[in-house]
């Protein structure tokens, strides 16, 4: 009831916010001034900071700045992540066009700071981005530079381990981060059980999480954006860049399609694992095998001053293949999965305050596996195919004032676990029915400086989504079974549909030129669902619409923090504490029949779900030495009136401390060091209390007695894992770093683990019957691991 | 390393990635013996009980409680002096039963010497079931489309559980073949059974196998018959269709083996399928799964299954 209050009073302060904005405009003595920060190559370089006196603005994702100035003598500084500053001074007389051009840095490496330094001027709050060459510094598992793998060590930001594929933000689960390349959404960001992501380091240019205060561009995920985007190619000459690694190789190449108009980039990636494991044991391996590659590519075309066009494409794929003899026959394992986007994007400056973008996107996920013995098959296969279209707007009012809106549409087709169950002789088949919906939102938002120190974004955005046949619905009595009747929908027929206000709100008020507080509120739903139960052992994301029975998943969130740049802008530290409730949260049932059931919906629980907590930030992002260092406390619960008798339990994720120290040093010209130090507290767990027998028997013939032994269970994740911490380092080696032509090469030394912790992957209880012990062991995966990568750089 | 790949993929009937990939050596894992601090248990009373149409020596009811985990006993710890009563009765439609109170038997503590004492203790049988217990046919016998009523009153507690059978499906015919040479056992050629029936027109049959074979023939209780319940919960997508299901198990030529094929309500599947995830349920990708029983009653887990059974035999051939 309060949050209804909550919701409605913000929504009403949103209402007057516009009505107060529009009639106001600019006084006449003021002057343009637009900035355009390109990069050496002419690419756009978003998100540049920049000075102008005493004001500090950020150049938009399309690397523009624009702002009203008075008539008058400026000093003007660019900065931009891996770069070289620009100063420049200005007489400004006239509406003004510049372009500044910002040279990479001459390390391949360039700087090695986060750029958060953008919350200093944005009342976005909770958001941090994270440079290319940051990222690639960093020490990482086999050399493989992963920007998924970075994130997690910032604070409220998780992953759930060695080998496990998800990044829980904030206490919400894995389905609930909105993973965008160049805006296209990635439904299974994870090659290889989450050791790698799909985003391979050659192509992408930065990533940016937002883990509250969700802007309302963004929307149909609880938690978090995670926004990466891929590099544009360069429109000045050809250039090759690549690396070789330990168990993969990448290669880039990028190249003007017209000098200083348009470039191509494409770059490949494929592991190599199950080529060396061929050499090494052929006998033991045969035809099996594990790989994936990755295909990215982006054309950027500028048409003129006002319109430019851009096209992203991925293609990924992960195939497994298994086959082994036991005493009941052959067993086999085979599995494929990847992801499929496209995107065009038109970009268009309308005139010196409004701009559009228009964008036409494709995505499809498609996971096929097939699990046999000599005369069973068990066959599971999901997909998801989206067709998109987006149109953002956004409207400079005046120096004080920033509007923005848009309308975004996505058709789904899911294709939700057909199961088939081939017997020897298999004469039945089965299948389970597609299903389709239809999900918009339109959205509006204001970014105001109501007084100087006092700047407010407030934004609405309205979603909706329908689900809608052609299908067929087995009608269910209430106890599962099937009533005899069947519900037919015919293409296009709404079957149900969904719509909500969700109101964002940041608000960010300066106590002074270097400190500040921060406010926000979000309130998110999402339409989409991710089932997964660890009972299906193989790969299982199962991507599953709202429906009459599976209501949206809706949060609400609202945080606070302080920060403050100490000594002369080297040190900023941030403090934030959130809120987070979340509703209709899925899970299955305990004992669900998941394969072949076409009543999967009614093997689910809902349930609610509450994470609160407070994340500390300091970095160093100027000297020789920089780094940062994060750390939450936090708590993480979950509630379903059906599983530990309907108390709130710990997410398995919960996480009451979570540590990570990062440092990079820059030694001399030639080497740069980093050490990466990560704690946290272990996964909550459920253990076994007792144990009983079952299923007994007496064999006459032997005398012995038959039975099992089952564990008895109290309640949910109410054990710990023992903690997980673990040191990584670094050192890079750049052979000639003045040289800026030609062929340049930089090697990468890396130990992951450094002190051989053995962070336990799980943990169980061993009962040997036969010497009546029982014993608890850990598994772990990665002890120490060394690994080097040679990447180089041509044209 | 050998004790993680037997846990993870040997002994398990499931197989994930992660485990084959640790097979074939793309990745590795290492092991170590740590200290667990369990939380304390509350010891749980155990309810294995069973009523079927065929067999009267296999109705009978096994009371056991749970143990701490690092107990030194393997075998469980039985209760004795329970009472324990069946009464059949019928459904009303509505969720409510009509019991017929004369119908009631009375469970005893066997002190059948067909069986060993110490097996003896905690097993409840109709005292009318003859000595050996292997050859009926006098004694409680379930008939299908009834319902069935489990009362136990132990240490002062009282509990009860409800089941039926549902109506028996036939197995139209058992074959053999599918063979294969079985290497890990010294090369001994081996075929599979395929059982073929028709499922009933109605929806919501379930279905278990059990089987018996040269090696368990003679033996006692249903955990020592060999059983599978790989097969679907429910036949929403193969409703009425005639079946024929291989199970992957290899039999030696010339064996006789007789199958049984068990209709269950889906209380009684769910259970039994619960329990197979159970006890299955290692590595890394598995939950703690409890049995999820029809047993009422404070601080009980277990279940009260009604099997419909129906039988055949045949000799393996090639």
């Amino acid at each position: 009831m309060r949050v209804t209050k909550l919701v409605n009073s913000l929504v009403n302060c949103l209402v007057l916010l516009l009505l107060v904005a529009v009639p106001l405009s600019a006084t006449a003595q003021d002057y343009r001034l637009q900035l355009d920060v390109t990069d050496d190559a002419l690419n756009i370089l978003s998100h540049a900071n920049i000075s102008i006196g005493e004001l500090k603005i950020v150049a938009d994702s399309n690397g523009r700045a624009t702002i009203r100035l008075s008539k008058g003598q400026y000093q003007i500084a660019i900065t931009a992540v891996g770069h070289h500053n620009s100063n420049l001074n200005l007489r400004l007389y006239n509406d003004t066009i510049i372009k500044i051009i910002l040279h990479l840095r001459q390390s391949m490496l360039g700087n090695v700071t986060v750029t958060a330094s953008q919350r200093l001027h944005r009342a976005q709050m909770s958001s941090q981005v994270l440079g290319i060459a940051q990222i690639r510094k960093l020490p990482v598992i086999l050399g493989e530079t992963d920007p998924m793998k970075t994130i997690t060590l910032l604070p409220g930001i998780k992953s759930g381990g060695e080998a496990s594929a998800g990044i829980y933000v904030r206490g919400g689960g894995p389905d609930q981060n909105l993973v965008l390349l160049d805006g296209i959404p990635v439904y299974n960001p994870n090659h290889l059980l989450g050791f790698f992501s799909v985003f391979n380091g050659e192509a992408i240019k930065n990533v940016e999480v937002i883990k509250g205060g969700m802007p309302a561009e963004y929307g149909g995920r609880l938690s978090s954006v995670i926004a990466v985007e891929s590099r544009d190619g360069n429109k000045d000459s050809l250039k090759i860049t690549g690396g070789l690694g330990l168990i993969a190789s990448r290669i880039a190449v990028e190249a003007p399609i017209v000098k200083g108009k348009s470039s191509i980039m494409i770059s490949g990636r494929r592991t190599y694992i199950d080529q060396i494991g061929k050499l090494v044991a052929r006998e033991r391996i045969g035809d099996n095998g594990y790989y994936f590659y990755d295909f990215n590519g982006k054309i950027d075309y500028i048409l003129n001053k006002k319109n430019s066009l851009d096209f992203t494409f991925y293609t990924g794929q992960d195939r497994f293949s298994y086959l082994d003899y036991d005493k009941e026959g052959t067993r086999s394992f085979r599995a494929d999965w990847g992801n499929r986007l496209a995107g065009l994007t038109w970009k268009q400056q309308i005139n010196k305050r409004l701009k559009q973008q228009l964008s036409l996107i494709y995505n499809k996920f498609d996971l096929n596996s097939r699990f046999g013995f000599s005369t069973n098959n068990v066959m599971f296969a999901s997909g998801l195919h989206d067709y998109q279209l987006k149109n953002d707007w956004s409207y400079n009012a005046n120096k004080w004032l920033r509007l923005k809106g848009g309308l975004q549409y996505t058709w789904h087709r899911f294709n939700p676990g057909a199961g088939g169950l081939a017997a020897g002789e298999q004469n039945f088949d089965s299948k389970i029915n597609n299903q389709y919906a239809h999900e918009a939102a339109a959205y509006l938002s204001t970014d105001v400086d109501i007084t100087d120190k006092l700047n407010v974004v407030a934004g609405l955005r309205y979603s909706y989504f329908s689900q809608v046949g052609p299908t067929q619905n087995i009608i269910y009595q209430d106890d599962g079974l099937p009533s005899g009747t069947n519900e037919v929908f015919g293409k296009g027929d709404r079957i149900v549909q969904y719509y909500y206000p969700e109101p964002r709100l940041n608000m960010l008020y300066k106590l002074s030129p270097t400190s500040g507080v921060k406010l926000s509120y979000t309130r998110t739903i999402q339409y989409l669902h991710l089932a997964t139960t660890s009972a299906a052992t193989f790969p299982s994301d199962l991507w599953i619409p709202s429906s009459r029975r599976i209501k949206p998943a809706q949060a609400q969130q609202v945080a606070g923090g302080y920060y403050v740049d100490l000594f002369g802008r080297k040190l900023e530290v941030s403090v934030e504490a959130y809120y987070k409730e979340m509703t209709n949260q899925i899970e299955f049932k305990p004992g669900a029949q998941l394969l072949l059931n076409q009543n999967l919906e009614n093997e689910m629980i809902f349930g609610k779900g509450r994470a609160y907590g407070i994340e500390l930030l300091v970095q160093k992002k100027y000297g020789r030495l920089t780094g940062w260092v994060g750390y939450t406390l936090s708590r993480a619960e979950r509630k379903f009136s059906e599983m530990n008798d309907g108390q709130a339990f710990p997410y398995r994720y919960d996480r009451t401390h979570d540590l990570s120290l990062v440092a990079s040093y820059k030694i001399n010209k030639h080497w740069e060091g980093s050490a990466v130090f990560v704690y946290g507290t272990g996964n909550a767990i459920t253990m076994p209390v007792g144990r009983y027998t079952y299923n007994m028997g007496f064999n006459r013939i032997d005398g012995h007695y038959i039975f099992t032994t089952v564990d008895q269970y109290s309640k949910i994740n109410d054990y710990r894992m023992p903690a997980y911490h673990r040191m990584d380092i670094a050192f890079v080696y750049t052979h000639r770093p003045d040289k800026i032509k030609g062929l340049r090469s930089s090697w990468n030394f890396s130990i992951y683990n450094i002190y051989n912790r053995a962070n336990p992957y799980f943990i169980y209880l061993d009962i040997e019957r036969v010497e009546k012990q029982i014993k608890g062991k850990k598994v772990y995966l990665f002890p120490v691991l060394p690994s080097v990568t040679w990447n180089f750089k041509f044209g | 390393m050998n004790i993680v790949l037997h846990r993870l993929f040997v002994t398990s009937t499931r197989l994930n990635l992660l485990s084959a990939m640790l097979m074939m050596g793309l990745i590795s894992s290492c092991e170590k013996d740590i200290v667990i601090d369990l939380k304390d248990n509350e010891p749980q009373l155990i309810v294995e009980a069973y009523i079927n149409n065929l067999m009267p020596e296999y109705n009978y009811v096994i009371l056991t409680k749970s143990m701490d985990y690092f107990s030194p006993d393997f075998q469980g710890v039985a209760v004795s002096n329970a009472q324990v009563t069946i009464t059949e009765g019928e459904s009303n439609g509505d969720g409510t039963y009509k019991w017929n109170s004369s119908s009631r038997i009375v469970l005893e503590e066997t002190n059948n010497s067909g069986i060993p004492p110490e097996y003896r203790q905690g097993l409840y049988v109709d005292q009318r079931t003859v000595a050996t217990l292997r050859t009926g046919p006098t004694g409680l016998i379930a008939k299908p489309g009834k319902y069935y009523l489990l009362e136990i009153s132990s240490e002062g507690k009282n509990y009860s559980a409800v089941t039926t059978l549902p109506s028996i499906v036939t197995i139209d015919s058992l074959t053999t073949g599918h063979s294969y040479i079985d290497e890990a056992e010294g090369n001994i050629p081996k075929a599979r059974v395929t059982v073929s029936y028709k499922d009933p027109d109605t929806i919501g049959n379930r279905q278990l196998f059990y089987w018996r074979q040269n090696k368990n023939r003679d033996g006692f209780g249903w955990g020592a018959l060999s059983n599978n319940r790989r097969i679907n919960g429910t036949d929403d997508l193969t409703n009425g269709q005639y079946l024929k299901l291989t199970q992957p198990y290899g039999f030696n030529y010339n064996e006789l083996v007789t199958y049984y094929m068990i209709s269950v309500s889906r209380e009684v599947y769910t259970f039994w399928d619960s329990f197979n995830k159970a006890r299955n349920n290692d590595g890394p990708f598995s939950t703690p799964v409890e049995l999820i029983g029809n047993v009422k009653g404070p601080n009980v887990t277990g279940c009260f299954s009604g099997f419909s059974v129906s039988t055949k035999s045949v000799v393996v051939k090639p």
